[in-house]
């Protein structure tokens, strides 16, 4: 029995091992691109500061990495979560979006933040300071809506 | 104790490894595939029994730019899941047009024009893939349904139709937004406020 338990144990320990080698993306931009919705629209200091701190890691070309985010598998995680969210809505490249485009990702935006649906619970668990606190919610809100 | 502490690294390495293969998507992916390929195929079969229908309409195309019999179907059909609260049909509705509206061919369009086809293409397809996968939310398939409507109806004035259109109105879509619809049906049949209030709303146009 205790044989069998450190045969396992050691299985595990390769495999750990293992998934540390797994490649990784890292979405990382030095600057801010002239496409970022920053410069869309008229955005005050306080308005985008929400959106970098509880949106921009899934959704922007640029991810604000925490020292687990070297580890397997919460690289893994990370990765999945930024690449389908930018494949939704990427805050670097929103000039490139057309006018319709526009529209409906700011629609979907105040939807998805109205109904607490963004940002997501399980990343709120690791990133408690991207929590849109009402406070937090009401600025950008009144924002979304002041572009109609 | 070094068989506990043994047996507590061996708990722990389980559990993360469990933690890794409940999130991976390998499998789901897998699902979507093969659920393209039904789709591409119930697709052709549903255009082949429209065949002689679309060769009648063809002969008395005036300015009519494409084919639009396959899109406003599906749309329609959406519509009318919706209306009976019927999200899951409304998301199979949507599965055959996003094939639609992929499959739309135009001819004689100005350079703007196909510009702005191709802007609307993006944009309608992305409406019906989020009603498509939100068969358990049927709020969010209504909020896209809004844009998508006004997708279609930039359609229909883009590339023309012969058939008889109403566009409806009803102010308390869209939490009170007001939101448009295109229906094939003098009647209104509200599908933003569904069994509630089937009725609200008003045509605010008709296209022929």
């Amino acid at each position: 029995m205790k044989r069998i338990l450190k045969k396992i144990g050691v299985a595990l320990i390769v495999i750990l091992v293992g998934i540390q080698f797994i490649p990784t993306n890292t979405n990382k931009q030095d600057s801010i691109p002239k496409t970022d919705f920053r410069f869309v629209y008229n955005t005050s200091r306080k308005v985008i500061d929400v959106f970098e701190t509880s949106c921009y890691d899934c959704h922007s070309n640029n991810t604000n990495y925490p020292w687990y985010s070297n580890l397997q598998p919460m690289r893994y995680f990370m990765d999945q979560h930024t690449l389908k969210g930018k494949e939704e809505l990427n805050f670097s490249e929103f000039e490139t979006y057309s006018d319709r485009m526009k529209r409906n990702k700011i629609r979907s935006i105040k939807g998805q933040i109205e109904e607490d649906k963004m940002p997501l619970s399980s990343y709120l668990l690791m990133h408690p300071k991207a929590n849109l606190t009402k406070e937090r919610k009401d600025i950008v809100l009144t924002f979304l809506n002041s572009l109609n | 104790m070094k068989k506990y502490r043994l047996k507590l690294v061996v708990a722990f390495l389980g559990g993360s490894l469990l933690l890794a293969s409940c999130g991976n998507n390998s499998e789901s992916d897998k699902d979507v595939h093969q659920h393209d390929e039904g789709m591409a195929n119930d697709h052709e079969n549903h255009n082949h029994g429209r065949v002689n229908e679309d060769r009648e309409l063809s002969k008395n195309v005036g300015d009519v730019k494409g084919d639009l019999s396959f899109i406003l179907d599906d749309y329609f059909s959406l519509n009318e899941s919706l209306v009976k609260d019927d999200a899951s049909g409304a998301a199979k509705a949507s599965e055959g047009l996003i094939n639609s509206l992929k499959s739309l061919k135009t001819s004689g369009l100005s350079e703007s024009q196909q510009k702005e086809i191709d802007e609307i293409m993006e944009s309608a397809v992305e409406n019906a893939e989020h009603i498509f996968e939100n068969a358990e939310n049927i709020k969010h398939q209504r909020e896209h349904l809004v844009s998508l409507s006004v997708d279609i109806k930039d359609l229909i004035t883009i590339v023309g139709t012969t058939q008889k259109l109403y566009e409806d109105f009803c102010p308390m879509a869209d939490d009170n937004n007001g939101a448009i619809w295109i229906s094939n049906k003098e009647a209104i049949r509200n599908p933003y406020m569904g069994s509630k209030m089937p009725e609200c709303g008003k045509v605010q146009n008709t296209i022929n």
